[in-house]
Formats: structure tokens, C-alpha cells, sequence
């Protein structure tokens, strides 16, 4: 049988259905948040995809041009808004607030298609961007009546500077093994300093309650920078829990890939993972223009699997309502076509028209599955039952 | 909510349970020959034990089935999936080894190029000639591995040695240690940053770390 490759999948009128409920809610408060809409292309040349160096070219999918240039299909929305901020909308002036509903891809064991929503503010850097970003979260995941969320929120910048005072060919091996929670590699570790090490392995338990992460964070021997890290996510933290959001501070949240500088998150609910975010100062300098960024986005697959756990039932029934018109012979086609054109003009309800000839007794059947209740019988002569 | 622990069949089952029985957590049952339960609720109703083969504890753990388990580095090795790797427990150790008929090859590099390797652990065997950059071919099998060069259908075997018997008693001598393997705690990652339901005082527990700060 004809069947789509593992990893992507049609989605049915009833699943359109339940993606545009989500979507639509999420972009009322992009909107309301002053985040306008851009829609980029599917496919990017491979420099673009990995013009930040911080890409796994192993997870994008890729073809080919006719002329044998390599094109990627986009395996996450926010290089291609950052190419096309930092090229195309020069005019624009700061911060640049944008918001996108997207399909992605990655190449992992089988191609993978999935939907994202988010947004991304350039142009703005600091703690009050941040928490921008953090709080109109929280509206979203609202707005879809999801309110029993956790985030777990890091900050890459200053995991990454432990990791620098590390000799720079074992940094990889550590960032692995942090990203990964490998913490038996981590201890497995010879070479490295036993100072570092031992901070390294705490800043790998470092995660809980906010309070009690800072307060054991600031017994480490802090540079300056580091020191002022701490202090962007306690007012983070304390913004955030003013909201009633539940937080997680891990500082070990760091990914073996990323473009990420500053504050990193994801988003939870229950074991769930439903997107996540973060702080990207540098990724707007690969594509020339140099300037600071933050972002996040969701997983519309996860919100609509979380969702509907909660609801016990899909987000959205099908349609039910409307209005099926029956020309009883074929001479009432015209009378019958004029009906359905004057219903239309009355009310957005839906109209059909029975195609097929079926007997009375078929059409009935007919409507109930297409969920018609009203049926209209035209007559030769124009008149209806 | 229950935090459920996947349990490995074979070799480390014995010393699994005798580690979560001396913390109170009883899945005992599972030893008992005449067992046929795959799920069993320990009394409190905190902990819930799967017994499942050892190459799927990591894949239960890796799809929040389970939110702990106890499996060997050799197969976190070759399943290659998302799990914290928590702490080494030191039991059940083995050795990843590439092994020849005896008196054929004294080192690895003696192979000869395009030589075919058996073995179960098909990645394991991949990356380590890929790392030695030794073109090989490898040949998937899943039991009686040891027989593969003594037919003659490989040179060599790429596979997991505790004692050395089966490969002595075959006429089979180790030429490489490819790594040690001991028993490893696994948690779901998620979970593990979450920390709900006292997780982390579950782990700990297993295995104290010492206090670093």
C-alpha cells in the first residue's frame, strides 16, 4: 500500500481542525503582543542553516539544486528569521518583533515533520527582553487553558563559562556530557583540574527550587559576569513565580548544539516537553548584522497530545449544523443551485448540495453522517420542504 | 504518582534487587522461578518494577515508561539513547572485547582490510574500527557469536567477555579491550530535571554521591 515514510503523516480534516484551534489562540496573543507574522522558506542553502557554526548538520534533512548547490530543509524556524531580520528588514527599527506557525524538519534515524509555533524579539537584549518573552509565554499557554506548566530555566552563558576554563579539547567531551546528563562520564574524567571538576559535577546536581539553587550557585567562586548572570535569573525567577508559573532553575541546561548565549528554558507539562527557548546574541552576527536575541517555540503536536489528555476529548468536534440541499430531479439543479447561493449570502453556516441523485431514503442517511441536520427538498418548479 | 523502575533480565537481575530490597523496595517476586509477572506494585504503592530485557531498559526509560532503570554500559552503549547516565553501581562487570581464533591475529591491526566482524553489538563494533579507520564488515548475529570464526564466516567477533570461558572453551582469545562495562543508573531526563515525586531522593538512595558542597 501507499503509505508516507515513518516520520511524517497526513493530517485529516479533524486534525487540521484541532491544529487550528490551537494555532489561532496562540496567534491572537502574538498579535496582541505586538508580534507580526512572517513566513519563511521551507528550504535554505546549507551556509545559511549553519552560518552560526552551532548546527548539527546531521540533523538536517538535505537535497539538491539542479546545479548541485545544498539546500536544507529548515530543522528549526529561528535561523531563517534571523537571516531574513538581518538582510531583509534593515528599515525595521528595534526591536523586531516577530511570530511564526511553521512546519519543520530533521533528519534523525527516519525523516522527521513537525509543526512549531513562536516568536523571536531581536533587537532587544537584557533581563526586561527576556522577561517579555517568558511572560507572553505564560499568555499563550494560557489562552490554550493550560495553566499547570513548569519551566525549566538555565543560563547557558554562565554554564558555558565553567566549561571554558576547561582545556578546550576535553570542552567538548563535557558539554556532551552535561546536555546529555551523563554525570558518570563527567566523573569519569582524569585530566581535568579537581577544582573544576568538582564545580562542574555540582552545577550538574544545581536544579530545584529557585531560592535554594541561587543560594548554593553564589557559594562557587563568581567572576564579575558570572555574578551578574545569577542576578538576571533571580529577577527572572522572581517575575515569573509573581505569575504563578512554577520554576525549575537548572544550570546545567545547556545543549550540545546550540546558538544559545544567555538565559535557555524549556517548557513543561507534567513529563511532557512541550518547546523551548532562549537568548541568542550572536546568531543575527552570522548573517552580518549584529544584534541581540530571544525567542521560543512550541511543539503544536505535544500541545494538542497535552491538551486533549486534559480535556478528555478532542479540542474541537466536527462541524454539525448546515444545510443540505436536495434538487429532487435534475430540472431543480437551477432552482436548487440559486437556493444554496442565497443561504451562503444569509449566514457563514455551510450549504452542500447532494451530487449524486441518492433516494430519499439515502440522502437521509447521507446527512446524519456528514453531520447535516436541515435538509432542504427542491422541487421542478423551485419550491422547497 | 508511582515512580517505576525498569528492571533487567540476565546477569544483573540478582544484584538489581538485592539493591532496591536494601532500601525497602521489594520486586523479589521477580526472582522467584515460577514468576510469570512482567509489572509488580511494591507495597507501599510508590514504586512500580518492569522486568524487561536488558537492551529495552534503556528504551523504556528513554520513553518515560519508566522513569529509572539499571542496565550495562555495554547496552547503553549500543542502544544509543536519551538517558541521564547517573552513577556507575561497579556490579556486573564484563568487558567489551574483540576477539580472533586463537593463534590467527595478535593484534587488532593484523586484521585484514575488509575483513568481516560478528557481532551483537553491531554500533559498538562500527564505531570502533571506524575510529581506527579499518574498513570492516560487520555481520549482525544474536547468540553463539563465538561460532562465526570458527566456521570461518568472520575473522573476528566483536562481543562481551566476563570470565573468558566460553571464548577459551571455543578456541578463542581476546586481542583488544574495547571497554570496561559495569552496571549503570539510568533516569528518564526529563523526569530527572523535574524531579517529581522524590525522584532524586530515590537515586540518591541507590547511589550516595558524595557531598560536594
Amino acid at each position: 500500500m501507499y503509505q508516507p515514510p515513518t516520520g511524517v503523516r497526513d493530517l485529516l480534516p479533524s486534525d487540521v481542525l484541532q491544529k487550528l484551534w490551537i494555532e489561532e489562540r496562540l496567534q491572537r496573543v502574538f498579535q496582541q503582543w505586538g508580534y507580526q507574522r512572517i513566513i519563511t522558506p521551507t528550504l535554505e542553502r546549507i551556509e545559511t542553516l549553519q552560518a552560526s557554526g552551532s548546527v548539527d548538520l546531521s540533523g538536517i534533512l538535505q537535497l539538491r539544486d539542479a546545479e548541485g548547490a545544498s539546500l536544507g530543509l529548515r530543522p528549526d524556524p529561528t535561523p531563517s528569521l534571523a537571516r531574513a531580520v538581518a538582510t531583509r528588514l534593515i528599515d525595521t527599527p528595534w526591536p523586531v518583533r516577530l511570530s511564526y506557525q511553521t512546519n519543520v524538519f530533521r533528519s534523525t534515524a527516519r525523516p522527521q515533520e513537525f509543526y512549531q509555533a513562536g516568536i523571536e524579539l531581536i533587537g532587544a537584549g537584557g533581563a526586561f527582553a527576556d522577561g517579555e518573552v517568558l511572560l507572553l509565554l505564560n499568555d499563550a499557554l494560557q489562552a490554550l487553558g493550560l495553566s499547570e506548566w513548569t519551566l525549566i530555566l538555565g543560563a547557558v552563558g554562565f554554564t558555558r563559562s565553567w566549561l571554558s576554563a576547561a582545556p578546550e579539547a576535553l570542552r567538548p567531551r563535557l558539554r556532551q556530557a552535561l546536555s546529555s546528563l551523563d554525570r558518570v562520564a563527567l566523573e569519569a574524567e582524569t585530566s581535568l583540574d579537581p577544582e573544576l571538576k568538582r564545580a562542574l559535577l555540582l552545577l550538574f546536581d544545581l536544579r530545584g527550587e529557585p531560592k535554594q539553587v541561587l543560594a548554593k550557585a553564589y557559594t562557587l567562586a563568581l567572576s564579575d559576569t558570572q555574578q551578574q548572570d545569577l542576578q538576571t535569573l533571580e529577577s527572572l525567577v522572581g517575575w515569573l513565580e509573581a505569575q504563578g508559573i512554577t520554576v525549575i532553575l537548572d544550570l546545567s541546561l545547556v545543549e550540545a548544539f546550540d546558538y544559545y548565549t544567555g538565559m535557555v528554558f524549556e517548557i513543561c507539562v507534567r513529563d511532557c516537553l512541550l518547546g523551548r527557548g532562549g537568548r541568542y546574541d550572536e546568531l543575527l552576527a552570522s548573517y552580518g548584522r549584529p544584534a541581540p536575541g530571544v525567542g521560543f517555540s512550541l511543539n503544536l503536536e505535544a500541545l494538542q497530545q497535552v491538551l486533549m489528555q486534559d480535556k478528555q476529548r478532542p479540542l474541537v468536534s466536527r462541524p454539525e449544523g448546515g444545510v443540505l440541499i436536495v434538487p429532487k430531479t435534475p430540472q431543480a439543479w437551477s432552482h436548487a443551485l440559486a437556493k444554496a447561493a442565497h443561504l451562503r449570502s444569509q449566514s457563514p453556516e455551510r450549504v452542500e448540495l447532494e451530487l449524486l441523485g441518492r433516494s430519499p431514503e439515502a440522502v437521509l442517511v447521507y446527512a446524519e453522517q456528514i453531520g447535516i441536520a436541515q435538509i432542504l427538498w427542491v422541487e421542478e418548479d423551485g419550491t422547497t420542504a | 504518582m508511582t515512580i517505576t523502575i525498569a528492571l533487567p533480565k540476565g546477569a544483573l537481575l540478582k544484584e538489581t534487587i538485592a539493591r532496591l530490597q536494601a532500601l525497602g523496595i521489594d520486586f523479589s517476586e521477580f526472582l522467584d522461578s515460577n514468576n510469570r509477572l512482567l509489572k509488580i506494585v511494591e507495597r507501599s504503592g510508590r514504586y512500580a518494577g518492569l522486568l524487561v530485557r536488558a537492551q529495552d531498559v534503556p528504551v523504556y526509560v528513554a520513553y518515560g515508561q519508566a522513569q529509572v532503570g539499571i542496565v550495562g554500559y555495554d547496552v547503553l552503549y549500543e542502544k544509543n539513547l536519551p538517558v541521564a547516565q547517573l552513577a556507575d553501581l561497579g556490579f556486573g562487570y564484563c568487558r567489551m572485547s574483540v576477539a580472533v581464533k586463537k593463534d590467527a591475529y595478535n593484534s587488532v591491526q593484523d586484521l585484514p582490510p575488509h575483513c568481516r566482524v560478528a557481532s551483537k553489538f553491531v554500533r559498538c563494533a562500527r564505531q570502533f574500527f571506524d575510529a581506527r579507520v579499518m574498513p570492516v564488515e560487520i555481520i549482525p548475529l544474536y547468540g553463539s557469536v563465538e561460532l562465526a570464526p570458527l566456521l570461518g564466516m568472520s575473522e573476528a567477533i566483536v562481543d562481551l567477555v566476563s570470565s573468558g570461558r566460553t571464548l577459551k572453551d571455543n578456541g578463542l582469545v581476546e586481542i583488544e579491550k574495547i571497554f570496561d562495562s559495569t552496571a549503570r543508573l539510568i533516569a528518564h531526563p526529563l523526569s530527572y530535571r523535574l524531579n517529581r515525586e522524590g525522584l532524586s531522593e530515590l537515586l540518591e538512595a541507590i547511589h550516595p554521591h558524595p557531598v560536594l558542597a
